[in-house]
């Protein structure tokens, strides 16, 4: 009897049964989930790291405390990767954040081609934005004349140095307004390997310290139109071109040279800054977000930067700077009107110019507003950084945050395997060329018209 | 329709579910697959359901955020076997990762548990000690291993400069020729704990008699070894060699932490080369297909081998 009905009918049963659970199940969870909303709440995402989360948590008690309708919850992400996988699963499943954190460049461009990123041009267009936000800032966040984000803060890289390993090792520090060729700087990596110490620490394992060295030297070598106009498919420009073989080979030379410390391809950034820190390794390529960290530990490290070496037959101006706008705030495109309201609102709130002072006195960055920072709240290396900043014909976005990510993991990946040796610059061009010619036969590239 | 009319036709015994005998006839005949119901429920919404999806994404290129995925076939799969050298490594590193661990952990996991067996005083001590690596999270074991694989202060270095050995001494994770040893090596030092736990747990359950007969017909210790002891292990050898070989491709957590596949490609298994896909340069599609070959190869694998077990062990 029913032990011998055939198997096809009790399946079916037991799938009708599982779609009667899978919708119950649904239907209860909707029904506890939908619960009426109390207070317009405005999520806010960033990476944020201490200090300027200390900024944030001032800020939300400050609107919330004007606005008791308004419920700012801030979510913190332990780093980029984790943030942009959430991220994206956020948008993904229809409930992005209202306000979140962007670098700019092929990141939130995907997002805006995506229509995921609310147009901000009427915002930059108040009379306080134009006042306040200079538009070379907004060139990272803007595609065909509209803007994308708020910026907020700057970064450059230099090498930041141990004045006294120099003085131990006697290099001359080559002043910060001025230039230092190739030549001296190889002598100085030999100099500080015959006094025993570390010439430059890097962290290899992530890849983009390594990328800085490339990205100066092209510069260097090219000028700073090189990489925009190669990347955007500028006619007459590949990645084949003959500079970007030579800014292999350069590379490849103070590698030979052993100006890393041993097994630097496998060091990560915390080995790198251990080195640096300790006063094992004389120089650090880097960003100013260091100094949080260094004077935390080593309030009196002998600190200081210098810029980095010209190169033989170079055609680019010295004075440029690896470096770009970092944080900006973006407003998500698809969240309820009140809530975009708000996020709106909110925007202008952290913007205002006692806000914008209180973010550069805790987070001790530059600003990419227009707003004068008492230079007392500022140590004096992060003075010099600022000042330059400001004397820099150009700042050179990092290609991994330009590029679109496919380019930038094939850039990263392959200069790693130019340090390890297991790939030659020529290579190394080729593997870049026939990416982006790829993207490009995708309709990703070009970012922009060059 | 009325109820009695619904009864009349239902003749005992039909497949109509809904009248009170049939009813309960179903209910006490499939008791058991409605009980496991919410179970099954979710093995589908959280197993086959996204298994389903990955295939369905494998055929698409996609970037997490755009509103148009372009269906391109088999271009993903296609692009993995003849035009991703990294890929292949991957591959050949999980072989080598399944075969180093099978070849090394299970003989010094059982020569461990046969110590811990034999000195009964001191052996629960030991076995805490060997099982203890296991017991920690991995990603803590990663961080304290690339500390002491470091060229400058990791204490490997350090210990093979204090003994002489010197020359031995190098920045182990940031070499291509070492960085996929020196993982290895910690991927033994956690796994040998439980080798030996599943070796004791095996060779507890064995009935002393047996040892005690064996002495009495005069068998040395390591003839007792070779044609006792390792016989009975049999079955618990290929479960381990399964286990081995299912945990290469699942294998992630540590490596990601200590070298992320690097230095130059040389240490990604097949898991860090579809997160490196997937999220770092946000290709969807291509990893989903790198996740489906996973699927597959382990699929297949354990398959076979638990056929072989079957017809091994039944004989």
């Amino acid at each position: 009897m029913s032990q011998q009905r055939p198997s096809r009918v009790r399946l079916v049963v037991a799938l009708v049964l599982v779609a009667i659970v899978v919708v119950a199940a649904g239907v209860a969870f909707f029904l506890t989930t939908q619960r009426p909303a109390e207070k317009i709440r405005i999520e806010w995402w960033d990476e944020w790291g201490e200090a300027r989360l200390k900024w944030a948590e001032e800020m939300e008690a400050a609107y919330e405390r004007d606005h008791p309708n308004v419920d700012i919850v801030i979510v913190e992400f332990a780093s980029d990767e984790e943030f942009k996988t959430k991220f994206e699963a956020a948008i993904a499943s229809g409930q992005p954040p209202a306000v979140f954190r962007t670098l700019g460049g092929g990141v939130l461009k995907s997002y805006v081609d995506g229509g995921h990123v609310e147009d901000l041009t009427a915002l930059l267009n108040e009379e306080w934005a134009v006042n306040q936000i200079p538009r070379t800032m907004l060139r990272q966040s803007t595609w065909n004349g509209r803007h994308y984000a708020v910026p907020f803060d700057l970064w450059a890289g230099h090498f930041y140095i141990n004045r006294e390993l120099f003085e131990k090792a006697g290099v001359q520090i080559p002043p910060i307004t001025s230039t230092w060729t190739w030549d001296e700087f190889k002598a100085a990596i030999r100099k500080f390997k015959e006094a025993g110490i570390i010439p430059i620490a890097v962290g290899g394992k992530d890849k983009w310290e390594l990328s800085f060295y490339y990205m100066y030297i092209v510069d260097r070598l090219a000028g700073s139109d090189a990489f925009r106009k190669t990347i955007n498919r500028a006619p007459g420009y590949s990645f084949t071109d003959e500079h970007w073989v030579k800014a292999g080979y350069l590379f490849k030379e103070i590698v030979d040279l052993g100006a890393f410390q041993e097994g630097f391809i496998g060091a990560s950034y915390d080995e790198a800054q251990n080195l640096f820190f300790t006063g094992k390794a004389a120089m650090w390529l880097q960003g100013p977000w260091i100094l949080g960290d260094l004077f935390a530990s080593f309030p009196d490290f002998p600190i200081d930067i210098i810029n980095f070496p010209t190169v033989p037959g170079g055609k680019g101006d010295p004075t440029m700077l690896l470096g770009a706008v970092q944080h900006h705030y973006a407003i998500a495109k698809n969240i309820p009107d009140n809530v975009k309201k708000v996020a709106y609102d909110f925007l202008r709130f952290i913007s205002k110019r006692e806000n914008i002072i209180r973010y550069a006195e805790l987070t001790a960055s530059p600003l990419a507003q227009n707003v004068p920072v008492p230079t007392e709240h500022y140590p004096a290396v992060l003075v010099k950084v600022i000042e330059s900043t400001s004397r820099a014909s150009w700042l050179q976005m990092a290609y991994d945050e330009y590029s679109p990510p496919k380019f930038a993991q094939v850039h990263l990946d392959s200069l790693a395997a130019v340090a390890a040796g297991t790939m030659t610059p020529e290579q190394m061009a080729e593997a870049q060329e026939r990416v982006a010619r790829e993207l490009a036969e995708q309709g990703i590239l070009p970012l922009e018209e060059v | 329709m009325k109820r009695s009319s619904l009864r009349e036709k239902n003749k005992p015994g039909s497949t109509i579910f809904f009248s009170h005998k049939s009813l309960k006839n179903f209910l006490d005949s499939n008791a058991g697959l409605i009980l496991s119901l919410p179970a099954l429920a979710f093995v589908i919404i959280f197993i086959f359901y996204p298994l389903v999806q990955m295939f369905y994404l494998s055929l698409f290129r996609w970037n997490f955020v755009s509103p148009n995925m372009i269906f391109v076939g088999i271009e993903n799969y296609v692009r993995m076997f003849l035009n991703d050298p990294v890929y292949l490594r991957s591959l050949v590193n999980v072989i080598l990762l399944a075969a180093q661990s099978s070849a090394i952990q299970i003989p010094i996991g059982v020569a461990l548990a046969t110590i811990v067996l034999r000195y009964r005083r001191i052996g629960g001590l030991f076995w805490a000690i060997i099982f203890l690596p296991y017991v920690i999270s991995s990603v803590a074991v990663s961080l304290i291993w690339t500390w002491m694989y470091n060229p400058y202060f990791g204490s490997i270095n350090v210990f093979l400069r204090t003994i002489g050995l010197g020359f031995l001494a190098r920045p182990w994770l940031g070499d291509i020729n070492t960085a996929l040893i020196a993982i290895f090596g910690t991927v033994n030092w956690i796994y040998i704990g439980l080798t030996t736990t599943m070796t004791i747990a095996t060779l507890k359950s064995i009935p002393p008699s047996i040892f005690e007969s064996a002495r009495i017909d005069g068998l040395s210790g390591f003839q007792e070894f070779r044609k006792i002891t390792l016989p009975l292990l049999k079955e618990l050898i290929v479960v381990l060699v399964i286990i081995d070989i299912a945990g290469a491709f699942k294998f992630f957590d540590l490596i990601w932490v200590m070298t992320q596949g690097g230095p130059s490609d040389s240490t990604h298994v097949t898991t860090t080369w579809l997160y490196r896909a997937a999220f770092r340069s946000s290709e969807p599609g291509y990893g989903a297909a790198i996740g489906v070959t996973i699927f597959i190869f382990s699929f297949v694998i354990v398959q076979l081998l638990i056929k072989f077990t079957r017809s091994r062990l039944t004989r």
